[in-house]
C-alpha cells in the first residue's frame, strides 16, 4: 500500500495533528513501512466471530446503579472545573456543533 | 416544469430505559447535577473497562423484534473515533458492520400513498455523548458527561418517505411501539428520542439526489418543518440548474431556517474498528426468541382486534389503542362487566381527559364498570352518572354509595311517581290540554317539570310512560 504526501495530510487532518511541510515525505514514508508491516497479518487465516450460543461471547452485566468510586472528584484532575462543569476552550471547530 | 420527488431517511437515536448506562453502572437519569453520574469508565479514565449492559441488549432486540426486524446471533461493538469533547474516550463505542439487527418496517399512514410500509435498514447499540454548552463562560465550552454512556439505540430507516408529513407520520408509529413495548419513554424534551433527517430531491424514478442531512429538531412538527423548508431550499436550487452540496444542516425553528454545520464526513472518516475491549454479543436461540415472546399486544394488532372482538368504531379503536395504559384500561373496564361501547365512550369521554392531565387514571377500572352498571339496571340517570364519576376520583367509596350520599339514585317507586305525575298534570292544564289537541313536543316539557319536581330522582323514562297512560287514559 502506498502512502503519499496527500494522504498523509488527510491522516494528520483526521487525527487533528499539525505536521510540518518538510516532515510530509519522510512520515509518509515511515507509515507505509508500518502498514505494510501490519498488512502481514492479512495472509493470515482468520475465523469469523463466534457462533450463537457460543461462550466466548462477552459476558452482560445487570443493570443496577453500582457505579465505581472515583478515586479523586472531577474538580482535582480537570485542567478546569467550575459549577461541576468540565471546562475546554472553545474551538473554531465547535461553532454550530 | 418536471416535478421533483421527494426522498427522505430517518436515522432516530432513542435512549432505551435502563436504570444504569450501557457500559458501566452510573445511574442513567435524566437531570440530575452536572458530571454526578460518572465513573472511571464512562470519563474514559486509563484501565477502565467497559462491560455492556444486559438490559440494554435486551432492549434493543425487543424493539428490532417489534419492528419486524432480524436480530443477529452475533453482532459486534465497534470504536467510531472522532475527536470532540463531548466523547471523552475519544471514540464512540457503536456498532458498525454487524448491527444487532437489520430488516424489518414501520407501517403508517401516508396522506399521499395511503398505507405505507416503511423499511428499517437496522437498528443498532451505541453509547451517547455528553453535553457541550458553549460560551456559558466566555472563551470556554462547559462539559457535562452525565449523559456519556447512557445506552441508546440507532433505528435507521430505507430512504422510503416521500414527503415531510409521511416522515412524521412514521415517527408517530415508531414511539408509539418503542413507548407500547417499554424500551423508551421516547421524549423529545429530555432527550430520550432525537431525529435526524436526510432528504434529497429527484426526478422520479431516477437516480438518487444528492442529499442533505438535517439536525437539531426539538418535536416532531420541527422535524416536518425542517424538511419542508429544506425541500424548498433544494428544489429552488435544482430549479435553477444548481447542485445540491452534501452538508450537515442546523434547524433553527425560531428564524425557520436551516444553516449549514459542517462538511458530511464520509463514515470511513471514523475509522471504525471492533472495540477490542469488549467480545462479540452472542445471543442464542432460545435468548431471541424469549425476548419475542416477551412482546406485549403491538398497536396495530390491538387496534384491530378492539374493532373485531369489541366492536368499536375504526376511530375509538384508534383512540384507545393509542397508548398501552388507556387500552389496558379500557379492557379492564370491559372485564369487569362493562358494555365494550359505552365502556369506550366513558372512557374517552370522563377518564381520559383526566389521564392526558395527569398521566393516571383517578377511578379504577372495576368502579368506573360499577357506574356504568347503575345506569344501564336503572339506578341512576346517565347525567347523574356523570356527576357520580366526578366524586369517584376522590376517595374509595362505591359508586352505588356515592350516588345515594348525593342523592341521585333514581326514584322508581309507582306510587311516588304517579304522585308528581298528577300533581305536575293538574298545575299545567294548558299544556296538557296543548299535547292533547296534537302538540306531542309538550311532553318533554311535563316530563321537565316531573324531574323538577322529583329534584332530579326520577327515572325520566318512566315519568314518559307514567305521563302518556295518565293523559291518554283522562
Amino acid at each position: 500500500m502506498t502512502i503519499s504526501p496527500d494522504d498523509l495530510v488527510r491522516i494528520a487532518r483526521l487525527a487533528e495533528l499539525d505536521i510540518a511541510e518538510a516532515d510530509l515525505r519522510r512520515l509518509a514514508g515511515e507509515l507505509e513501512g508500518i502498514v505494510s508491516y501490519v498488512g502481514q497479518l492479512t495472509s493470515l487465516a482468520s475465523a469469523d466471530p463466534p457462533a450463537a450460543g457460543d461462550p466466548v461471547g462477552v459476558v452482560l452485566r445487570e443493570d443496577r446503579v453500582d457505579p465505581i468510586p472515583l478515586d479523586r472528584a472531577p474538580a482535582d484532575f480537570a485542567p478546569e472545573f467550575q459549577d461541576r462543569f468540565f471546562l475546554v476552550p472553545r474551538l473554531p471547530a465547535m461553532d454550530g456543533g | 416544469m418536471t416535478a421533483w420527488e421527494t426522498v427522505i431517511g430517518l436515522e432516530v437515536h432513542v435512549q432505551l430505559a435502563t436504570r444504569s448506562k450501557l457500559f458501566c453502572g452510573c445511574a442513567a437519569t435524566f437531570g440530575a447535577d452536572p458530571n454526578r453520574n460518572v465513573c472511571p469508565v464512562c470519563l474514559g479514565l486509563p484501565g477502565a473497562l467497559p462491560v455492556p449492559n444486559a438490559v440494554a441488549v435486551r432492549l434493543g432486540a425487543r424493539a428490532a423484534l417489534a419492528l419486524g426486524s432480524t436480530v443477529h446471533p452475533v453482532s459486534v461493538f465497534a470504536r467510531k473515533n472522532y475527536f470532540y469533547p463531548d466523547l471523552p474516550k475519544g471514540y464512540q463505542i457503536s456498532q458498525f458492520d454487524r448491527p444487532l439487527a437489520t430488516g424489518g418496517e414501520v407501517r403508517c399512514e401516508s396522506p399521499d400513498r395511503g398505507l405505507v410500509a416503511i423499511g428499517v435498514t437496522r437498528l443498532h447499540l451505541e453509547e451517547d455523548a455528553g453535553k457541550l454548552i458553549h460560551d456559558w463562560v466566555p472563551g470556554r465550552t462547559a462539559i457535562d458527561l452525565n449523559r456519556a454512556g447512557v445506552p441508546l439505540a440507532e433505528i435507521v430507516s430505507e430512504p422510503d418517505l416521500r414527503s415531510p408529513t409521511e416522515a412524521r407520520a412514521y415517527l408517530g408509529v415508531l414511539k408509539q411501539v418503542l413507548v407500547y413495548t417499554g424500551v423508551s419513554e421516547c421524549s423529545m424534551e429530555k432527550g430520550s428520542l432525537r431525529v435526524d433527517a436526510n432528504i434529497s430531491l429527484r426526478r422520479p424514478g431516477g437516480p438518487l439526489g444528492t442529499k442533505t442531512e438535517l439536525k437539531n429538531m426539538n418535536s416532531f412538527a420541527n422535524v416536518e418543518r425542517a424538511l419542508e423548508i429544506e425541500r424548498e431550499r433544494q428544489r429552488t436550487i435544482l430549479d435553477g440548474g444548481g447542485r445540491v452540496e452534501q452538508v450537515t444542516l442546523l434547524f433553527n425553528a425560531d428564524a425557520g431556517t436551516v444553516r449549514p454545520m459542517r462538511g458530511k464526513e464520509e463514515s470511513h472518516d471514523y475509522r471504525y474498528f471492533p472495540d477490542p475491549d469488549l467480545p462479540p454479543v452472542v445471543l442464542s436461540r432460545a435468548w431471541i426468541d424469549a425476548a419475542r415472546a416477551e412482546l406485549p399486544e403491538l398497536p396495530e394488532a390491538k387496534r384491530s382486534r378492539f374493532q373485531s372482538a369489541h366492536g368499536l368504531s375504526p376511530y375509538d379503536a384508534t383512540v384507545l389503542s393509542a397508548e398501552r395504559p388507556v387500552a389496558d384500561y379500557f379492557e379492564a373496564v370491559v372485564r369487569a362487566g362493562a358494555d365494550p361501547k359505552t365502556a369506550a365512550n366513558w372512557v374517552m369521554g370522563e377518564s381520559m381527559p383526566g389521564y392526558n392531565e395527569v398521566g393516571a387514571f383517578a377511578v379504577s377500572a372495576v368502579r368506573l364498570a360499577g357506574l356504568i352498571g347503575l345506569v344501564k339496571d336503572g339506578t341512576v340517570s346517565h347525567p347523574a352518572a356523570k356527576r357520580v364519576f366526578g366524586e369517584l376520583g376522590a376517595g374509595d367509596e362505591a359508586p352505588h354509595a356515592v350516588a345515594t350520599r348525593l342523592g341521585l339514585v333514581q326514584v322508581r317507586d309507582d306510587a311516588q311517581l304517579g304522585a308528581w305525575v298528577t300533581q305536575v298534570i293538574a298545575e299545567h292544564p294548558a299544556e296538557v290540554e296543548r299535547f292533547r289537541t296534537g302538540e306531542p313536543k309538550l311532553l318533554a316539557f311535563l316530563v321537565g317539570q316531573v324531574m323538577k319536581k322529583s329534584r332530579g330522582k326520577a327515572d325520566p323514562k318512566a315519568v314518559s310512560e307514567r305521563l302518556l297512560t295518565h293523559l291518554e287514559a283522562s
